[in-house]
């Protein structure tokens, strides 16, 4: 069944804005995931120009088949959002039609699932609208049970944006003392490596730049990077 | 800590954590390893992590994983029909009128010591 509307972005902002209001008060508790949530990290690489770590390229092909028009959220139960909704669980397109766009809310992914989605979430900030968007890294690892046990195009090029924005994000931290959070950012380490074993050493440009930025710091509270480096990043020397 | 395991599934922290290692005897559960002996009053909460999911029954589980299967085969044939994905034109168009984006991490830092 093909949707009949027009899409636009306009359309998300408003639906989102509704559905703010017609959840008082849980749209903080409910987690962007999927496909969008890639998305905003992609639109969230775009402007870092790095040129280490640009945007992967896609052709029309690619392109064409990066985002669907459906929205997934995690944080709510169907039967919770049929209530609050005040809309029916359409189970052939596995969303709510809600103010003209196509939200689904799961409950539970491959490896990921709400408690951690939520106690993890990153905020997306637009000009006016906040809303939680999972973890790059829980998105991550997601995509990594994914492409392992699924045959989804689309998968692929996601799991590709989200190593390419975490390979990206964890040099620029790291390069970065003054923001840098050592604990969160060993967890996220961690966590990815668990997901993808060979994360820290398949990219030698990726693992010459971050092993140079962890030992260029200096400050005590950074030596956790460190002792992470010194056991999992392939030739880093203190 | 030994930990105890239902046969074929891993460790069922939700259904251990309801009880206590110095209470013996609970009907209609049989460890099979022996448990250690623990000082009176310490209970297996203090040790298992509260948000440790419960892991499903094997059997129980079977149904809906194949119904979750099923709604994931489904929903990808919605995504795969005309119309239903962004072209890159408005993928392109999206980006265009986004406006500024930040992604930040909220909330205090907690260390995890998992």
């Amino acid at each position: 069944m093909a949707l009949p509307k027009v899409y636009d972005w306009e359309r998300i902002r408003l639906a989102l804005r509704q559905l703010d209001e017609s959840v008082p008060g849980r749209l903080p508790s409910v987690v962007l995931i999927g496909g969008g949530a890639a998305w905003f990290y992609r639109e969230n690489l775009r402007p870092w120009a790095d040129a280490d770590f640009p945007v992967p390229p896609t052709g029309p092909e690619e392109e064409s088949i990066w985002l669907s028009k459906d929205v997934g959220f995690m944080g709510l139960t169907v039967a919770e959002a049929a209530d609050r909704l005040q809309t029916p669980w359409d189970e052939t397109t596995h969303t709510f039609h809600y103010a003209g766009l196509e939200v689904d809310f799961l409950e539970e992914g491959l490896v990921l699932f709400p408690a951690e989605a939520l106690r993890s979430a990153r905020q997306a900030q637009l000009p006016e609208l906040t809303f939680n968007v999972a973890e790059a890294a829980l998105l991550y690892a997601e995509k990594c049970a994914l492409l392992a046990r699924k045959a989804r195009p689309q998968d692929h090029l996601h799991h590709a944006l989200l190593a390419r924005f975490l390979r990206c994000e964890f040099c620029r931290q790291a390069e970065q003392p003054a923001v840098l959070r050592p604990s969160r950012w060993v967890a996220r380490a961690r966590d990815v490596k668990t997901a993808a074993p060979d994360f820290f050493s398949a990219d030698p440009r990726f693992n010459v730049r971050l092993a140079k930025a962890v030992a260029g710091l200096t400050a005590h509270e950074h030596r956790a990077l460190q002792h992470w480096a010194k056991h999992h990043l392939p030739g880093y020397a203190e | 800590m030994s930990k105890r395991k239902r046969p074929g599934g891993r460790v069922n922290s939700m259904a251990v954590e309801r009880r206590s290692l110095a209470e013996p005897g609970i009907a209609g559960y049989a460890p099979r390893v022996a448990l250690p002996a623990l000082s009176p009053g310490l209970t297996l909460p203090a040790m298992t992590r509260p948000e440790t999911p419960a892991t499903p029954d094997p059997a129980e589980a079977a149904v809906p994983e194949a119904a979750r299967a099923a709604a994931f085969a489904r929903k990808q044939r919605w995504k795969e029909q005309p119309g239903n994905r962004y072209t890159p034109a408005e993928l392109q168009e999206l980006s265009r009128r986004l406006g500024k984006l930040t992604i930040s991490e909220a909330g205090p830092e907690i260390m995890r010591l998992d």
